[in-house]
Formats: structure tokens, C-alpha cells, sequence
């Protein structure tokens, strides 16, 4: 058939333009918020999730990962003599002060781990490699954070907590939440910069042996150790994001914008869809005269609302993916999983179906004998 | 002979209790296959309304309405749809285009109403304009046509899918005296040609040659003495 639906919406070029606009502006606004979102809950939980551990230990009661309670370091003992466990490194996450070469203070975000077995160390290094850490004050740094850190090259020393400090590395992409940059380094250098008494750690990090599972591991830990947390790394990892997305509404800061995208995308493009419909009403009303049924006038409007939402979309996301991928290069990530893509190609279409009710329920009162009046 | 279609004791009231109005009072009316009826009368004396009732687009208070001789008063208003899709074209005075498809589009629709698509379709909306001498005009969009011209592509879309009854309100009144002309000429053709039952309302005295009968309304009440059937 001449597609009325497609005819119309071409053939007034402004409207359509107007409607376009609306939608890409809401799924751009949507996807963004939603993709801030993905990349927040990818920097809260990165340095749990490339951990290569099985289980976290932490002392009792510990919420997120930047703030924990330091704990006796025997516990490593009691840990490593439990069935199943292959491997238990003392680890370090803790908040540092960091004095630029300029002078000036930045916060940190340290991390010590095992030379000798780099469960929770770097990832993604560019420049320098693990044993260099081997130095006294050897830290990397990630390089998207080096002009924060006022780092302009390898060898440079800074000060953490009035110690020496010498950048030997640089990792590429490992973000955090707390815009505290993650700062590796050995665990003895980090038990100085975080001044940690000798005997203590912060975190027991625990390998299973091969074909133990974690869960189980998790459980004849927790009952042999006292006055400590033991979690799989998912868990950890969940545990952490929620904190950071809901316990402190970081996250419901921006699922509340991506929502707010929706409704303005809702808004403008009911709009705009009711006023090509008051438009075209005489359009309408003459096909009911012919003997249009309901049935088709709506599939006519619902076709208008999805060529457009279809555009739309194609446009937006494209937009979308372009300051995702250009985000790749900053400190906060804008990440689009796929199956978000996907979900917002199927919210777009919803949302301009949707948002043509109002017209349909228009030309549904619509009485056809007003192609005979004036 | 059967009446194509027929109302007999028709009364239309606008609104209800004391600022109701009666437009239409008893009203019979009929028109056969293969002749034009026209539909004459002043201004607010009713024949829109007379008109609507026959195309089921308008309910009737209280008559009955007959379309080959089926009751089709008392159906259900879901069911009207279907009849004036199977049984009744329309033919309004500002034609009633639609501006964003092509000619040859506009008369395609109608079909696709009908379940007439894809290529059959397409012939045989060529084969409609053709008939109203358009064939030409097929790619051309209603806003590049003359007043005339819209109107014949607007009976092209009429017959779409073949109705028996073509109702037109004013068809003319639009239109200059020679398309106005080319326009009824076309739909006389239709009656006598094709045995369509061509219903047209008009003012238009200059058109009184092309009826075959002449039907004259006042006050919602059809004028026996008036209703004088033309020489054919
Ligand atoms: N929907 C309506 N509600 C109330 N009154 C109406 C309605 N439609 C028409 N009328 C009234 O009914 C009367 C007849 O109207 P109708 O349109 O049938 O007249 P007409 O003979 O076609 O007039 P015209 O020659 O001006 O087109 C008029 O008084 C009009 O005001
Ligand atoms: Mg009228």
C-alpha cells in the first residue's frame, strides 16, 4: 500500500525534523545516563573484579572497599591451614594523600599488593612492569589520571604521607568512583604510605584450589575465622557497587535523569505525534467516511510514531555510542552494554507507541461525518 | 426495479430536550441503479444530514435505511465501517485528498482499504484515472492539480473497489462552470453507463441538465409537488 504513515511523516519536513529532534535528544540523554551509570558500577567494583581472587576477607562490618578497618595479619594463617585454599595474600585498599610535584594535594586511592603473587595487582600496564614495584617507593599510576597526579614522566618522585614516591608504571583505564586515582604498589611500601602497623592488613585475599568452589571455601572460612567478612569476589563486587549506586544515591542521581530523558522524549514526541494528527484529522476523518476501521487509522499512527522512533533511535544511539566511546578517554567511563543498546531501541519504540494514545483516542471519537462540514 | 438505496420515514433530531432540533422529519428518498438523483434545497434544509444518513456515516433518530434492500439502520455502529466500504462512494465538496500521496496513491488507498494491493492495486488505479482522463497525472501530487482535476481524481477514488452508490455533497461548488461541468458529466457516465446510483447534492441551477430526477428538501421535509422526475 502507499504508505500514508511514511508519506506523511515526509511530507512535512519541519515536524518531522522537530519530532526527531525530541527523540534523539531523549535517547541520547537516556543512554548517556544510563551508560554513566554501567561506568560507575564498573569503577566502583574494577579493582574487586580484576582482583583474580576467590574470596575477600575483611575485618568485620565493612561496607566498601576505600574505607576498611585494619585487622591482625595471623589471620592469614588461620586462613591458608583451611582445605581448598591455595593461596592467601595480605592486600591493601585505603584512601592516601599525594603531593604533586607542584605542590599540591591530591587524594589517592592505594593499593598493595603481593609482588611475588599478584592477586589484586595492575592490570593493563603501558609503561614498567610488576617487578619493578621490587623498589622501595615504586607506585604506578593509571596514565588517564597522570595530569591530575601532576605526573609528566616515568622516574618522577612525588610524596605520599611525607614519603618518597617514584612513578615506574603506567596502567590505562583502571577508574575510579571516588575520582581518587588507584595508586599500586608493593604491600610493605603500601603499609608505609598508609601508615598500617607491620602486623596488619587490610584485606586477606584467598585463592581456592583448582575444582573448590568459592562458596563453599567461603563458608569453611567464615566459620574457622572470627570477627571478619568473607566473600566471593561477585559478592564483593556487588556489595561494593550497591553501596557506592544506591547506599549513597550516586546511582539513583542518574537513573532518575535517565528516566527523566524518557519522559521528556514521552512529552515531545506526544506532542508533536497529536499535532500531525490534528493535522491530518480531515485525512483521518475521510478514511473513517470510506470505511477505514479503527483498526487501520490506529495502525497508520502507531506506523508514524515507530518510523519515527526507529530514526530516532538509529541517530541517538549512534550519537550515543560515538560519546561512549569518546568517554573512553576520560576518567568517567560512559559504557553501553549491548544488551542496554537493544533494551533502548525497545523503551524508544514503546515510548513513541506510547506516546501516540493520545491520538489514537482522538481519532477514535472522531465522527466521520465531518468530511461533509466546512 | 429494487431501489439501490432507499429511506423511508427518516427523522433526524440534533441535541436533546428543549434545545433539540429536527432536521430531517419523515423523510423518503430513494435512488435506483443508473440514474442521477439530485438533491436540491436551501441552505440548513437538511440535505447533509440526508446525505450522511445514507452513507451510514450518520445514525438516523428513528426511519429505516436500505441498501439493496437490507435493513441497515438498526446495525450496530462497529458494522457501519464495512457497509460504506462495500457499498458507497463519497464525493465531498473540498475533495478530501490527501496531500501527501501522489495521484495515482490517492486512489490506491481507497483500494488497500479494500484489500486491493501490490500490483493489482496499482493497475487498477490507472485504470480509474484513466477513466476521469488523468492517467497522466498519476505521479503528480493533488497540490499541483486544478480545482476540476482534484475533483476527478476524487471520483476515481470513489469507485474504487466498484461501490453501487456514489454519493457526492456540492461535487461543484468548488469548481469554475467548465470543470464543474467536466465533473457531472463524469458522474451522469457513471449512472447511465455503469448503472451506478448517483446521489449529488447541489445549489448549483446550471447543473439541473444533468439529473435525471430532481429531489427538492425544505425545512427537512422532501416537496412532493417539486420532486418532479426530469425528461430523460
Ligand atoms: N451535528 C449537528 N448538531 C446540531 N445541529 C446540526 C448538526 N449538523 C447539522 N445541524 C443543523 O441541521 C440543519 C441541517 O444541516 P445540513 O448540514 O443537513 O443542511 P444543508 O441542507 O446541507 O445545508 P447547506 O446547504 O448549508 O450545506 C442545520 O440547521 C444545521 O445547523
Ligand atoms: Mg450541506
Amino acid at each position: 500500500m502507499p504508505s500514508l504513515a511514511l508519506k506523511n511523516l515526509l511530507h512535512d519536513k519541519v515536524r518531522l525534523t522537530v519530532t526527531l529532534v525530541g527523540i534523539v535528544f531523549s535517547v541520547v540523554l537516556t543512554a548517556v545516563q544510563l551508560g554513566l551509570f554501567f561506568g560507575f558500577v564498573r569503577a566502583t567494583s574494577d579493582l574487586i573484579d580484576h582482583s583474580q581472587a576467590d574470596l575477600w576477607i575483611t575485618s568485620h562490618g565493612v561496607t566498601h572497599i576505600e574505607t576498611a578497618v585494619p585487622f591482625p595479619e595471623q589471620k592469614l594463617y588461620q586462613v591458608l591451614a583451611t582445605p581448598g585454599v591455595t593461596a592467601v595474600e595480605k592486600h591493601i585498599v585505603g584512601f592516601g594523600q599525594w603531593k604533586t610535584p607542584r605542590g599540591g594535594e591530591e587524594g589517592i586511592l592505594l593499593v598493595g599488593f603481593n609482588l611475588e603473587n599478584p592477586l589484586g595487582g595492575p592490570w593493563n600496564l603501558v609503561a614498567g612492569k610488576v617487578e619493578d614495584l621490587k623498589e622501595p617507593d615504586a607506585v604506578m599510576v593509571d596514565e588517564l589520571y597522570r595530569e591530575k597526579l601532576g605526573v609528566t614522566h616515568l622516574g618522577q618522585t612525588v610524596e605520599i604521607r611525607g614519603r618518597r614516591a617514584r612513578v615506574v608504571g603506567f596502567t590505562r583505564g583502571i577508574r575510579t568512583f571516588t575520582t581518587s586515582p588507584a595508586v599500586f604498589t608493593s604491600f610493605k611500601n603500601a603499609q608505609g604510605y598508609a601508615g598500617l602497623r607491620e602486623d596488619q592488613t587490610f584485606y586477606l585475599l584467598v585463592k581456592a584450589a583448582p575444582g573448590v568452589s568459592p562458596v563453599a571455601l567461603k563458608q569453611a572460612i567464615a566459620s574457622r575465622v572470627s570477627d571478619v567478612d568473607v566473600y566471593t569476589r561477585a559478592e564483593f563486587s556487588r556489595k561494593q557497587s550497591f553501596y557506592w549506586m544506591f547506599g549513597t544515591g550516586a546511582g539513583v542521581t542518574v537513573l532518575i535523569a535517565a528516566a527523566l530523558g524518557l519522559l521528556v522524549g514521552i512529552v515531545v514526541v506526544a506532542q508533536t505525534i497529536y499535532a500531525s494528527t490534528m493535522d491530518h484529522i480531515r485525512e483521518y476523518g475521510t478514511l473513517k467516511a470510506m470505511g477505514a476501521s479503527n483498526g487501520y487509522l490506529y495502525r497508520v499512527i502507531i506506523k508514524q510514531a515507530a518510523i519515527s522512533g526507529l530514526i530516532g533511535y538509529v541517530i541517538g544511539m549512534s550519537m550515543s555510542l560515538f560519546v561512549s566511546r569518546a568517554s573512553m578517554q576520560g576518567t568517567t567511563a560512559i559504557i553501553l552494554p549491548p544488551l542496554i543498546i537493544a533494551a533502548l531501541l525497545v523503551l524508544t519504540l514503546l515510548m513513541c507507541i506510547g506516546a501516540s494514545l493520545v491520538s489514537i483516542n482522538k481519532v477514535t471519537r472522531l465522527d466521520p461525518a465531518m468530511v461533509f462540514r466546512g | 426495479m429494487q431501489a439501490a438505496i432507499s429511506v423511508s420515514g427518516v427523522t433526524k433530531v440534533y441535541g436533546a430536550g428543549a434545545a433539540s432540533i429536527r432536521v430531517l422529519d419523515q423523510v423518503d428518498f430513494s435512488a435506483r441503479a443508473g440514474e442521477v438523483v439530485f438533491l436540491m434545497g436551501p441552505s440548513g434544509s437538511g440535505k447533509t444530514t440526508l446525505l450522511s444518513i445514507m452513507g451510514c456515516i450518520l445514525r438516523a433518530t428513528s426511519g429505516s435505511v436500505k441498501i439493496r434492500g437490507q435493513e441497515v439502520a438498526q446495525l450496530p455502529e462497529r458494522e457501519l465501517p464495512r457497509v460504506r466500504l462495500a457499498h458507497i462512494g463519497f464525493i465531498f465538496q473540498g475533495f478530501n485528498l490527501f496531500p501527501a500521496l501522489n495521484v495515482r496513491e490517492n486512489v490506491a488507498l481507497a483500494l488497500d482499504l479494500k484489500r486491493i494491493r501490490g500490483r493489482q492495486a496499482d493497475q487498477q488505479a490507472m485504470e480509474l484515472l484513466e477513466r476521469v482522463g488523468l492517467a497522466h497525472k498519476a505521479k503528480e501530487l493533488p497540490a499541483n492539480l486544478s480545482g476540476g482535476q482534484k475533483q476527478r481524481v476524487a471520483i476515481a477514488r470513489a469507485l474504487a473497489g466498484d461501490p453501487e452508490i456514489v454519493l457526492a455533497d456540492e461535487p461543484t461548488a468548488a469548481l469554475d462552470g467548465a470543470s464543474g461541468r467536466a465533473v457531472l458529466e463524469l458522474l451522469r457516465e457513471l449512472a447511465h453507463e455503469r448503472g451506478r446510483a448517483v446521489v449529488i447534492v447541489t445549489h448549483d441551477s446550471r447543473a439541473l441538465t444533468y439529473a435525471d430526477r430532481i429531489v427538492h428538501i425544505e425545512d427537512g421535509k422532501i416537496e412532493p409537488a417539486a420532486s418532479l422526475a426530469v425528461a430523460v
